[in-house]
């Protein structure tokens, strides 16, 4: 692939950006903090199912953030098929990585919850069963990222399981519209009681924080990998010129 | 806090446990990769 800015110039660049990613991941951190210190101090008890409610602040931000970090490998997957650009191939799976973790965090925080409000750790309702495709899904992209060898065709492959995958994003979002059974609807802001509704945005909010943090620290540690590659490349290319 | 006070605790834990796994998993490969890059500069100028 080629690039438009020098190297040295690129890797003083990235490399810079170091600093200001370490702060927002001190301001994500703090951000957790009191989110979920408000939540869980300040949320009265729900009536059936009391302070078991209290997994929603966890179990949904996870949920609607590996939805975005999902979005996000659709749209950089898309923009490496039409342009051909390295950097979106290392967003896309940056961003794969980060929502495969929060798809894992979802479904085991789901697991937590389902066991004394339902009675069993997991069942195939339509919307546990497509969020675990989901999971898997993503798991074999990240597999196939590491053993894929030849980074042109990882990058093309890549790009089109991260865009199918990322279908499965509105159908998981649908399946408690479409398939009406054990889960309950989406809980968002305007769908639970008032007094759960600030918890839950500013639980959400600090979550997005840290996928944004994570997802960028990802990123830099991918470019500096590709840039070590490069440079080994272009430093083992003068040896042989000169020797 | 009485009915269901370890599934609530036992929820956050694993939340913070995937947090914190993911971000100390994250400085350990940024270090590498930069390790890798330093040694692969300092190659580069001895060539």
């Amino acid at each position: 692939m080629s690039h438009a800015v020098p190297l040295e110039r690129e890797t003083v660049g990235v490399a810079g950006r170091g600093r200001s990613i370490e702060w927002l991941g001190v301001i994500a951190l703090l951000a957790v903090i009191i989110a979920q210190l408000n939540g869980v101090l300040n949320s009265p008890p729900d009536r059936d199912m009391g302070h078991l409610q209290k997994i929603m602040y966890v179990h949904v931000p996870a949920a609607w953030n590996a939805f975005i970090a999902f979005f996000v490998v659709a749209s950089a997957s898309l923009l490496y098929l039409w342009k051909g650009q390295e950097r979106h191939d290392l967003l896309a799976a940056s961003a794969a990585e980060v929502g495969t973790l929060f798809t894992g965090l979802t479904l085991a925080l789901g697991s937590i919850w389902g066991r004394p409000t339902w009675g069993v750790w997991w069942t195939w309702d339509p919307r546990l069963t497509s969020t675990a495709v989901l999971f898997l899904v993503f798991v074999g992209y990240l597999s196939l990222r590491s053993f894929v060898e030849d980074a042109d065709r990882r990058a093309q492959w890549s790009a089109a399981v991260g865009l199918l995958g990322a279908l499965n994003v509105p159908i998981v979002y649908m399946s408690v519209k479409w398939w009406r059974t054990l889960h309950q609807m989406q809980s968002s802001p305007s769908t639970v009681d008032p007094e759960y509704a600030v918890g839950l945005r500013t639980n959400g909010i600090a979550i997005l924080l840290v996928l944004i943090y994570f997802i960028m620290k990802r990123y830099r540690a991918a470019r500096i990998e590709r840039m070590a590659e490069h440079v080994a490349e272009r430093a083992a290319l003068e040896g042989r010129t000169n020797g | 806090m009485a009915d269901g006070n370890n599934f609530v605790i036992a929820a956050y834990v694993v939340m913070w446990i995937g947090l914190i796994g993911y971000g100390v998993r994250l400085h350990r490969v940024t270090r590498e990769v930069q390790r890798r890059l330093d040694d692969a500069s300092r190659d580069g100028r001895n060539a």
